[in-house]
């Protein structure tokens, strides 16, 4: 028995220095686009690989849904059919670029970055509260120049970048630095919770206490805290009239279809439309600016009524998949803290994804998140590919090819 | 950073309080793995409920408010006139509904609903409603006032400019006789609920309605129509019009010159025919009296149906000149024949009288027909035998009715052939045109075989693109040269006998006058005449049938040439210059005019 577990603890440095000459040697063979990548295509583990790839199919085709809900309406009120798909490419060209920076970049910098993010973001947030612009009684956006930033989505990535970076090892920090972080990511929720952004700050607030869910804190005092962001959300609920109408407008939209069930009952007149099968790509009647905001939050209602009950199950069935890849990831990763920063990015894009269905669907009280990747608006994108980004990070810094402490050195030894 | 403390693991000796670093749990990782599974399972659940078990009435409701369905508005083509005067036509009218309870005007809070004596101030002086009319319409009622009907368009044009929400129009088309009373016999009218009540509204109605399908189509919330699922031809429009072989001019003409004599001689009823003897079609049917198909309301019933044609009666002496052609088609006389008149005749033991109960003498056949001899009627057409007189009759039609486009044509009334056989007298009397019956309109159709040389038209008043012409009904059933002999004739009765009032210098013109005595239930009724005109001109080119038919004219001078001829008089100057015929006739145009 302990016969064989040398020869593999003796095999492995030498493998591994093998492989590190390969790549070496490789290197001048390589490319223009491989000698981009942190490492050469070939040496991605297999989730990496498949992730990116589902990842431009999920871009490609949220472009395609995005261009059939909004041509009509953007035809209407832009006098151009293709403006939001034009700046949906922009915003994609950006958010990619961005994507192609984090993967190159060692996690442990970006952890670095995690603090002062955090930080920086309450800041902004705060500031909508006092200088952002208002849309539907909710100001969320800050105007510079052309570009709307929405604080509360930027925030994200830094975040579970955060959050993973306490959480790995949450026993051995000190009190006060517990005591810190929550309460910046607590002040950081009540912030967004005073936008009104209900939705973000609840998403926000699960995904910190999943993440803190897979670290392994103690059972009990997750559960207390998740009481009391209950109560939080209800208090928030309850006391904003405009949320309050939305729950209850939810719980039955067919009281009032004409006032405030009206976003609801469009979509799901839009998503029962659809049927089994659909009324086929662009076909969508409910798009016809009788659906609102469906370049937006309701976008899944024009993707369901056009693709049906398969396409919608399809969607569910490739959301699964990136979840399975995404656990995949976190289980091979090395540390703790890639660990976290992996399922705590796999939450936040089917999370987000799941939420956002539910919502119109019905199943959730109407609130204002985007599909990611899917829906119309830049703060997403970028946003989401971040994480996408780390999750791919995680992903390649996992193969143990990256010297993840000294990250100038690895990025000599392949270029 | 403050996180690294970790450092640490590197001495664990140095300090006092160290936790050994924990691996992240993996059930903890797959927790969030299953978490988000169980919500993605959810999803599916939630979706399978609505796109599939609440799919067909989700999507029945979606497209109730999607689609706009339109209810054809029943809308009938235009009626013209020969020449494309309007004759009928529908007109778009307005029914002006009021909500008050989403009484808003433009600019209002839309939250604010207007009291209706709001309302009532701004349209007051629209529609022909005061103030306090309206008020009272509106009452206390949330919704669906109807506050007024038959709005023209111009008026709704001016409320829907005021922008006054609350207020809705309704078009309807509204059936619109311009031409009044003058084609109320021939076109007839729509009643209140637009079903046709009578005359061509009725008898061509399914060709009158305007094809339209109800139709439903999507629409965006913008009402960008969406024709995709429309079905096919919904959208197929035409233009045609009904067009009417009748004359408007003529037509009125006829009607004045008709209604005046009819009222002159306190008659019952008249009516006036000017037929194309080419093909049928009648120039003007005037008919009197009649009715305004605007306001039929007004008007007894009897009106509605037209009498010339659903009415039979005996032709008396203008029907001599078709039994001469019979006479002359079986070569029982020839144009050189006398016959001799002694003013009385006993046929089967019933006496036969002139009209005037004069004696002629010896008479031709043109002096026949202008003393309207009935003795030498009846000799002439005994000479036939009542076998193949009956037999001729019949193939004239006579027990049939015509194939025309008229509404309700009936067919004359014909004795039996036995019958008519076996008692003498029953030729004899058809001699002279009594003992049978059959419509002003049949008359006119017989005469046009004269005219035309021997051919059946058939009379009609629409130019349709079904042809009614079969080749059977265009046989030639006269030959040529008897017809010109017998409108040689008649042309004699205008020149020197009883036509002599339609005489027009330049023009030949044929005519024969009747004065029949009228029967029923089978017994002749004292005093009861019917007095009727038949001209044919002109007679070198004939083309055109003028018939008038008066019915009871009263007074001990009712008679054709008096009554009946100075209508055709006014008709045939009427045509001559509408129908533009030149004079033809040399005879007559260096010759003053004799009386």
């Amino acid at each position: 028995m302990s016969a064989p577990s040398k020869r593999i603890t003796k095999e492995r440095p030498y493998r591994k220095q093998k492989v590190k000459e390969n790549l070496h040697q490789s290197s001048e063979k390589l490319s223009f686009w491989q000698t981009k990548l942190p490492i050469p295509w070939g040496f991605w583990p297999a989730e990496a690989r498949l992730f990116l790839s589902l990842l431009g199919v999920w871009s490609l085709a949220g472009l395609l849904v995005l261009g059939s809900a909004s041509w009509w309406v953007a035809a209407r009120e832009m006098g151009d059919g293709a403006y939001y798909i034009k700046r949906q490419i922009l915003w994609f060209s950006a958010s990619w670029s961005l994507f192609f920076l984090v993967i190159s970049t060692s996690l442990r910098r970006w952890l670095k970055f995690a603090g002062p993010g955090v930080v920086i973001g309450c800041v902004l947030v705060g500031a909508t509260l006092v200088i952002g612009s208002t849309v539907n009684g909710a100001s969320r956006w800050l105007i510079f120049g052309p570009i709307r930033i929405q604080p509360s989505e930027l925030i994200k990535p830094f975040v579970i970048l955060q959050a993973a970076s306490i959480f790995a090892h949450w026993k051995r920090i000190n009190a006060d630095q517990k005591l810190l972080w929550l309460g910046v990511f607590g002040l950081l929720i009540l912030s967004i919770l005073k936008q009104p952004n209900l939705s973000t700050a609840g998403l926000i607030g699960i995904l910190i206490w999943l993440v803190a869910l897979s670290s392994g804190v103690g059972l009990r005092s997750l559960f207390s805290t998740a009481i009391l962001g209950g109560l939080l959300g209800t208090a928030s609920i309850v006391f904003n009239e405009y949320q309050l109408l939305r729950v209850t407008s939810f719980l039955d939209p067919w009281q009032d279809p004409q006032g405030n069930g009206y976003q609801l009952t469009q979509s799901l007149l839009a998503i029962g439309s659809g049927g089994w099968f659909g009324e086929g790509y662009g076909l969508s009647t409910q798009k016809l600016q009788y659906l609102p905001i469906q370049s937006t939050d309701f976008i899944f209602a024009v993707f369901a009524e056009e693709f049906g009950f398969v396409g919608s199950i399809m969607l569910l069935l490739f959301l699964m998949f990136i979840a399975f890849l995404g656990l995949k990831i976190a289980l091979k990763c090395r540390n703790n803290q890639t660990k976290l920063v992996a399922i705590g990015s796999t939450t936040i894009l089917v999370g987000q994804s799941i939420m956002n269905i539910a919502v119109a669907s019905g199943a959730m009280p109407t609130t204002g998140l985007p599909l990611p990747l899917i829906s119309y608006g830049g703060n997403s994108l970028i946003s989401s590919l971040f994480l996408a980004g780390l999750l791919i990070r995680c992903s390649l810094e996992s193969t143990g090819l990256i010297t993840t402490r000294v990250p100038r050195k690895v990025q000599k030894s392949i270029g | 950073m403050r996180v690294n403390k970790n450092k640490s693991k590197l001495s664990p000796g140095k300090r006092k309080r160290v936790v050994p670093l924990e691996k992240v749990p993996a059930h903890r990782m797959r927790l969030v793995f299953f978490t988000l599974l169980f919500g993605l399972c959810g999803l599916g659940g939630r979706l399978a409920w609505l796109q599939v078990l609440q799919a067909s009435a989700l999507e029945a409701r979606a497209r109730s408010f999607q689609t706009d369905f339109t209810r054809p508005l029943g809308i009938r083509r235009s009626i013209v006139d020969r020449m494309g005067r309007l004759v009928a036509l529908d007109e778009k009218r307005y029914r002006l509904w009021a909500h008050p309870r989403y009484f808003n005007f433009p600019g209002d809070d839309p939250a604010l609903i207007r009291k209706p004596i709001d309302i009532a101030r701004r349209l007051s002086g629209l529609i022909p409603m005061s103030m306090s009319e309206i008020v009272q319409r509106l009452g206390d009622r949330p919704s669906g006032v109807k506050l007024l009907e038959d709005v023209d368009t111009d008026t709704a044009t001016l409320i829907k400019k005021l922008g006054i929400s609350g207020l809705d129009l309704e078009p309807y088309p509204q059936r619109v006789y311009p031409q009044g009373s003058l084609f109320g016999n021939v076109v007839g009218f729509l009643n209140h609920d637009r079903v046709p009540q009578a005359g061509l509204e009725q008898s061509l109605n399914s060709e009158i309605v305007r094809y339209e399908q109800p139709r439903s189509l999507r629409r965006g919330a913008d009402g960008t129509p969406l024709p995709g699922d429309i079905a096919p031809g919904v959208l197929f429009r035409d233009n045609f019009q009904l067009q009417l072989t009748l004359d408007v001019r003529l037509q009125e003409l006829a009607m004045e010159a008709l209604s005046e004599q009819v009222s002159r001689w306190s008659a019952k009823k008249g009516v006036a025919i000017v037929m194309d003897v080419t093909n049928g079609e009648m120039l003007a049917l005037a008919s009197t009296p009649t009715y305004d198909p605007n306001q039929y309301w007004r008007f007894p019933t009897s009106r509605f149906r037209e009498w010339s044609v659903q009415d039979l009666f005996e032709p008396g002496s203008t029907f001599k000149p078709i039994n001469l052609a019979l006479a002359l088609q079986e070569e029982v006389i020839n144009e050189g024949d006398t016959v001799f008149d002694e003013g009385r005749i006993e046929v089967g033991g019933w006496p036969l009288y002139n009209n005037d109960r004069i004696a002629h003498g010896v008479i031709d056949y043109p002096k026949l027909l202008q003393v309207s001899s009935n003795v030498g009627m009846v000799k002439t057409m005994q000479r036939l035998s009542p076998d193949l007189y009956w037999d001729w009759l019949q193939k004239l039609g006579l027990d049939s009715s015509p194939d025309t486009d008229l509404p309700g044509a009936v067919a004359g009334q014909l004795k039996s052939k036995k019958h008519f056989v076996l008692q003498t007298i029953e030729p004899a009397t058809a001699a002279f045109g009594q003992g049978f019956s059959l419509t002003p309109i049949k008359l006119a159709q017989l005469h046009a075989l004269l005219a035309n040389g021997g051919y059946l038209v058939n009379p009609r008043i629409t130019r349709q693109l079904a042809t009614r012409d079969s080749s059977s009904d265009n046989a030639q059933i006269l030959r040529p040269e008897v017809t010109s002999k017998v409108l040689d004739w008649m042309e004699s009765v205008v020149n020197e006998g009883s036509g002599q009032g339609v005489k027009t210098p330049g023009y030949r013109i044929g005519g024969k006058t009747g004065t029949a005595q009228k029967a029923v239930n089978g017994t002749y009724q004292p005093g009861a005449r019917i007095c009727s005109f038949v001209a044919i001109l002109p007679i070198d080119k004939p083309r055109y049938v003028v018939l008038v038919v008066v019915d009871e004219p009263r007074g001990t001078n009712a008679y054709g040439s008096t009554v009946a001829v100075p209508v055709a008089k006014k008709i045939i100057d009427g045509l001559l210059v509408i129908e533009k015929i030149p004079p033809t006739s040399k005879r007559f145009n260096f010759q003053p005019a004799k009386g």
